[in-house]
């Protein structure tokens, strides 16, 4: 299946070819299909491609490589949403590779009425799995809410 | 009149014409060389004191390369210390990181004495990881900044899209939008939108 575009908007971008970072500042917002993500702050880490180590100069122009990406970083209000799911954290990171998304400080994800929070939650996006993970003073916490009894 | 006073008067006559003539030819001549430079650069305001075809620039500083130019062709107006050039090839040598930037544009303008240059129309910049292309580009010597006010289209292998307002640092290599940002990232994760075993639901 085709990767579906990721879109990106943001008031600021600095790109710094050296540190292979691309930082996007002020009124965030990602789009990813469903899925839709806001936060002050997202950092883009590239990988150099080994393949492309070798500086090309062909004819149609040099190729252009900055490497691929390697892990988004959102900081600050983060918020999601995909379809009846939401989640706010204050840090989330998206490993491409894993297609793992980790949230951090004070995550809750919410479906429908239940909610459930942690240390941290690891939201594996290609299998739609998800994990909680609790810490010492910082056990899981969720609420299941019952649904509504049929009146007789 | 005998014969030797008629060769004589006709003798004069020849050499008059002749000298008319050359006279009328020279004058021609001179006003021909400004009409063309005034018709070859139609963009141009202000007097051109001199016109070069396949012009090439350079510049250093302290015995290093930082830029070399080319051009179809450069105008040069002695009053405004201003060099005009058509289709300028620049590069740039980026000498902290081992790279150049190519610069293209159709039309440039180089002040000699705020070591600035302003290219505009079809500005395309490329580089080893990045493309822009943009319509009006300033060049800084002082600071080596490129300046873009207005929209940019931006390209590199890990995403593409639009900026505005941009700043590019050449001595560092850190490029700013300072204006609307609208980009695609090409995350390769093989998501498809659909976690596996979850079917789409068929559109009826």
């Amino acid at each position: 299946a085709e990767d579906i575009p990721t879109s990106i908007t943001s008031k600021t971008m600095t790109y710094d070819a050296n540190a292979q970072l691309i930082i996007f500042e002020q009124d965030v917002y990602v789009q990813r299909g469903e899925f839709e993500l806001w936060a002050d702050s997202i950092s883009v880490y590239l990988d150099k491609n080994a393949s492309a180590a070798a500086k090309q100069n062909d004819a149609e122009g040099p190729a252009i490589d900055a490497g691929q990406i390697n892990r988004l970083v959102a900081e600050g209000n983060v918020r999601m949403k995909q379809l009846t799911k939401s989640g706010e954290c204050r840090k989330a990171t998206y490993k491409v590779s894993e297609g793992l998304l980790v949230m951090e400080g004070d995550p809750v994800l919410r479906d429908e009425g239940n909610s459930i929070g942690g240390q941290e939650i690891r939201f594996y996006v290609n299998e739609n799995r998800s994990e909680v993970l609790g810490a010492p003073g910082k056990p899981v916490n969720a609420v299941f809410s019952a649904p509504k009894r049929m009146k007789k | 009149m005998s014969r030797r006073r008629m060769y004589w008067v006709a003798g004069m006559l020849i050499l008059l014409t002749g000298l008319l003539l050359y006279a009328a030819m020279g004058a021609r001549q001179v006003s021909e060389v400004r009409r063309s430079l005034t018709d070859a650069q139609p963009a141009v305001e202000g007097n051109v004191d001199l016109a070069l075809s396949g012009v090439r620039l350079k510049q250093g500083e302290k015995g290093r390369e930082l830029w070399t130019l080319e051009a179809e062709k450069a105008f040069y107006d002695q009053q405004g210390d201003t060099v005009r050039i058509k289709q300028p090839d620049i590069v740039y040598f980026l000498e902290k990181q081992n790279d150049n930037l190519s610069v293209k544009a159709r039309w440039g303008e180089i002040k000699q004495s705020s070591q600035s240059m302003r290219l505009w129309d079809d500005v395309v910049l490329v580089q080893t990881d990045k493309m822009l292309k943009t319509s009006l580009l300033t060049y800084l010597g002082s600071s080596r900044e490129l300046t873009m006010p207005e929209k940019v289209w931006f390209e590199t292998g890990a995403m593409n899209g639009t900026m505005h307002d941009v700043l590019w640092l050449l001595d560092t290599n850190v490029i700013k939008a300072r204006g609307s940002v609208d980009m695609v990232l090409y995350l390769e994760d093989g998501f498809s939108g659909l976690a596996r075993g979850e079917k789409r639901h068929e559109q009826n």
